[in-house]
């Protein structure tokens, strides 16, 4: 699966918190396992073309919640304790997700019935769960 | 037994010697030559950022090699007392390095879109040749080692400059003589601040060539950009073997065959003129390897790596 992150200019949501909203969402999903190293600050603001501040608050915050711990020399890494809990990362993602879809929405004049319909078809066009 | 062949050699010198080193060089041409072919490819209408990285990178890579040899031509004119010589090698090969940190320089933005990337950690070890920097560290150890033996056995020539001849006496039969020049530490400081000079310029180049920044969520991109980081560090691998390798072959032909050719020289600085003269036969496969390396830059075939049978160009 894909490591891919991408700095949605057209977000209101600050740079910071996208980053680590996608972050936090790969681990959630399992796609970023235990042990998993991140790219250090400079390379990955390097790669992103945002300020190293940005990605060293982003990593800043995830330690904080616990995701990633990071130590000098050896690096970002995830944390095993939130990626072996996959059902309350599954639970956090969700509310994350939803809350910043809602915030952008709102933000666009979107009202909440419109919203909540929106919510509804999409539900209903998702794809079979696997057995 | 080579070092007991070794002196009939030189007697026999020039024909033989010269023979000796062609067939080495011409065994490394016929062994890399053919594996030395065209690689990587994009179809550069999609990523012009990548057309723009191949051809400045190839135009950086020639202009580079022009320069490198004019410096050489300075270096070895200017420098008295064949100081120039001795320098020669590194001088070529820091001009080889600084033409792939100009070209990492011009070509910072061509595989990064501004907001896109990959959470991919990019170290210095993912992209150097395995095989030929192990060799280029054991020219360095070898070299390192016999320019220390060379300045610790050295004197002052006949007019008093210090460490630029061999000095001995015999023990019977003959007067004490001297041989210059002589890799003491005249000669030796030189090649060694150049080297230092090259090494710390060569990791600099590497790391810089590592971290340029790129759009990681591309897949292709990534094949494509890692081709060239690849040939980028081999080229500076490569360097620092000419310089090494060079530089042990000089000492080994214009310092340790004359000396080990002199029967009035005590047995053991002949033998340790005779491994001078071993370890720059051994090096020279290894000099015509990385010239190779450098003039024919393709990213070391590794059976199965899709990334290096891609080809470069417009699609047909």
């Amino acid at each position: 699966m894909s490591l891919a992150v991408r700095i949605d200019p057209e977000d209101p949501t600050p740079p910071y918190e996208q980053l680590r909203r996608q972050i936090a969402d790969l681990v959630g999903t399992g796609v970023l396992r235990a042990g998993a190293r991140l790219p250090s600050v400079r390379q990955l603001a390097a790669d992103l073309f945002v300020a190293p501040g940005t990605v060293a608050r982003t990593y800043r915050e995830l330690e904080a919640s616990g995701v990633v711990r990071s130590r000098r020399g050896a690096g970002t890494v995830i944390t095993a304790s939130v990626a072996s809990r996959p059902e309350e990362a599954r639970r956090a993602l969700v509310d994350q997700v939803l809350a910043a879809a809602v915030v952008r929405l709102r933000a666009a004049g979107a009202r909440p019935e419109e919203i909540r319909t929106a919510l509804d078809r999409a539900l209903d066009r998702r794809p079979a769960e696997p057995t | 037994m080579i070092l007991m062949a070794l002196p009939l050699l030189m007697i026999l010198r020039p024909a033989l010697l010269l023979a000796l080193l062609v067939l080495l060089g011409g065994g490394v041409l016929v062994a890399v030559l053919p594996r030395r072919r065209g690689a990587m490819a994009a179809d550069e209408r999609q990523y012009p950022g990548l057309a723009a990285l191949r051809r400045t990178t190839v135009t950086c890579r020639t202009v580079a090699v022009a320069v490198g040899i004019a410096a050489v031509s300075a270096v070895v004119a200017a420098g008295g007392l064949g100081v120039g010589a001795a320098l020669a090698p590194a001088t070529f090969a820091v001009v080889q390095v600084v033409g792939v940190l100009v070209a990492d320089v011009l070509t910072r933005e061509s595989a990064r879109r501004p907001g896109s990337a990959s959470l991919e950690v990019r170290q210095v070890r993912d992209y150097l040749p395995r095989g030929l920097t192990r060799v280029v560290g054991v020219l360095a150890a070898v070299l390192l080692g016999a320019l220390a033996w060379t300045a610790a056995v050295a004197g002052p020539d006949d007019l008093g400059r210090a460490g630029r001849a061999l000095a001995y006496t015999c023990a019977q039969g003959c007067d004490a003589g001297a041989h210059t020049p002589w890799p003491g530490s005249f000669y030796a400081v030189p090649m060694a601040l150049g080297l230092v000079l090259l090494l710390g310029l060569g990791a600099l180049a590497v790391r810089g060539t590592v971290r340029r920044p790129r759009d990681g969520s591309d897949e292709q991109l990534v094949r494509v950009d890692d081709a060239v980081r690849r040939r980028s560090v081999e080229s500076v691998v490569a360097a620092v073997g000419i310089a090494l390798s060079a530089g042990l072959l000089g000492i080994g032909l214009a310092a340790g065959a004359p000396v080990l050719a002199d029967a009035h020289v005590p047995g053991s600085l002949r033998a340790g003129a005779g491994m001078l003269v071993v370890s720059g036969l051994a090096a020279t496969p290894v000099l015509v390897w990385c010239v190779l390396v450098l003039l024919f830059p393709v990213a070391t075939a590794t059976p199965g790596r899709q990334a290096d049978t891609v080809r470069l160009g417009a699609p047909a």
